[in-house]
């Protein structure tokens, strides 16, 4: 890429209108394309990340992160995207460190970059069962998809155009988590971790997956994989 | 002998409509063998319930009954194993039927 790339942030969100206008204007000031996918918000979701100036396409359903990640991404491949990055509504993840996670798909390095809160050493704030999940999730990843990460699911990532048009995400609600990473395996496309910050508060923990659901989204995943 | 009697009634009527479906051409030959055979392993059974008792023997299950049951828990695991299939394809179609009209919307706007 030798022309400055066209990057655009994707953003999932369902019943985020708490967060979703700081979460788009902080990640305007680092990028200024952010594509906002309402799936089907009860409330001002989709308002309030258009004042901050997000492009906002809208599910009329509910269909799930999983499923409204995969409409952002498609619409940034119709504006021409050279990378795509892809970050939580809730406030979790830290707009700045977009440009670390960017560099290596950038750079060519790397087709995907994955985002992990377990590289930079301070996994100790991490609550301790939300850490015992996430480590189940690895040997699970390990295991089914036979790719060797240290956090298996972070919403925060980038792809480069090729990952993006290659990766299929079919898994509609949470389990395209894992369903990303079996994909960069079984594509074998050239990924790169990427340490990140989480800030665990009180609304992204109780907006977040429960610690007993992951067993449900990882009986999901495992089902898909026998019918596909 | 009234329960053999309603089983016997039930099935002409069955069987009556597949041959009228057959006749229209909407089942085929092979379909309409194959729900005959159906439908009359099922009188069979009814009206000489020691047949079935024979067969569980012969396949090694004590009793007719036991078969019956085992048989029918097969058949709902794969009944719903298909409906399971069959919803998942659903989901999937109505996931790009609600991303298609999103993108079809914004592409309006701009």
């Amino acid at each position: 890429m030798n022309t400055s790339p066209k990057i655009f942030v994707v953003i999932p969100a369902h019943n985020e209108a708490t967060t979703i206008f700081f979460v788009v204007a902080s990640v305007k000031r680092v990028i200024p394309n952010v594509i906002v996918v309402d799936d089907s918000s009860g409330d001002e979701t989709a308002t309030l990340a258009k004042q901050a100036g997000a492009e906002v396409l809208s599910h009329i359903i509910n269909r799930g992160q999983g499923a409204a990640l995969k409409t952002g991404i498609d619409y940034a491949l119709l504006c021409g995207a050279d990378v795509i990055v892809t970050f939580d509504a809730d406030g979790q993840h830290k707009p700045e460190e977009i440009l670390s996670m960017i560099e290596p798909v950038v750079r060519g390095e790397a087709d995907v970059a994955l985002g992990s809160r377990f590289l930079n050493g301070n996994s100790n704030t991490i609550p301790f069962i939300r850490r015992l999940v996430l480590r189940g999730g690895i040997l699970f990843t390990k295991i089914f998809s036979r790719i060797r990460v240290t956090d298996t699911h972070n919403g925060f990532r980038a792809l480069s155009k090729k990952a993006a048009e290659t990766i299929r995400i079919r898994q509609d609600r949470m389990a395209h988590a894992s369903e990303i990473l079996d994909e960069i395996a079984y594509h074998g496309l050239k990924f790169r971790e990427i340490p990140v910050t989480i800030t665990y508060s009180a609304y992204s923990m109780q907006k977040g997956q429960s610690s007993l659901n992951s067993i449900k989204i990882a009986l999901k995943f495992l089902l898909n994989k026998l019918i596909q | 002998m009234i329960v053999p009697i309603l089983v016997t009634l039930f099935v002409a009527f069955a069987v009556s409509r597949v041959f009228l479906r057959f006749r229209e051409g909407n089942v085929s030959l092979g379909e309409f063998i194959f729900w005959l055979l159906i439908w009359g392993a099922i009188e069979a059974v009814v009206w000489i319930p020691k047949v079935l008792d024979q067969i569980a023997q012969d396949i090694g299950i004590g009793r007719g009954i036991d078969a019956v049951v085992y048989g029918a828990v097969v058949l709902l695991f794969y009944l719903v194993y298909r409906v399971y299939v069959k919803t998942e394809f659903i989901e999937r179609e109505m996931t790009s039927l609600v991303r298609k009209l999103a993108l079809k919307e914004k592409e309006k706007e701009r």
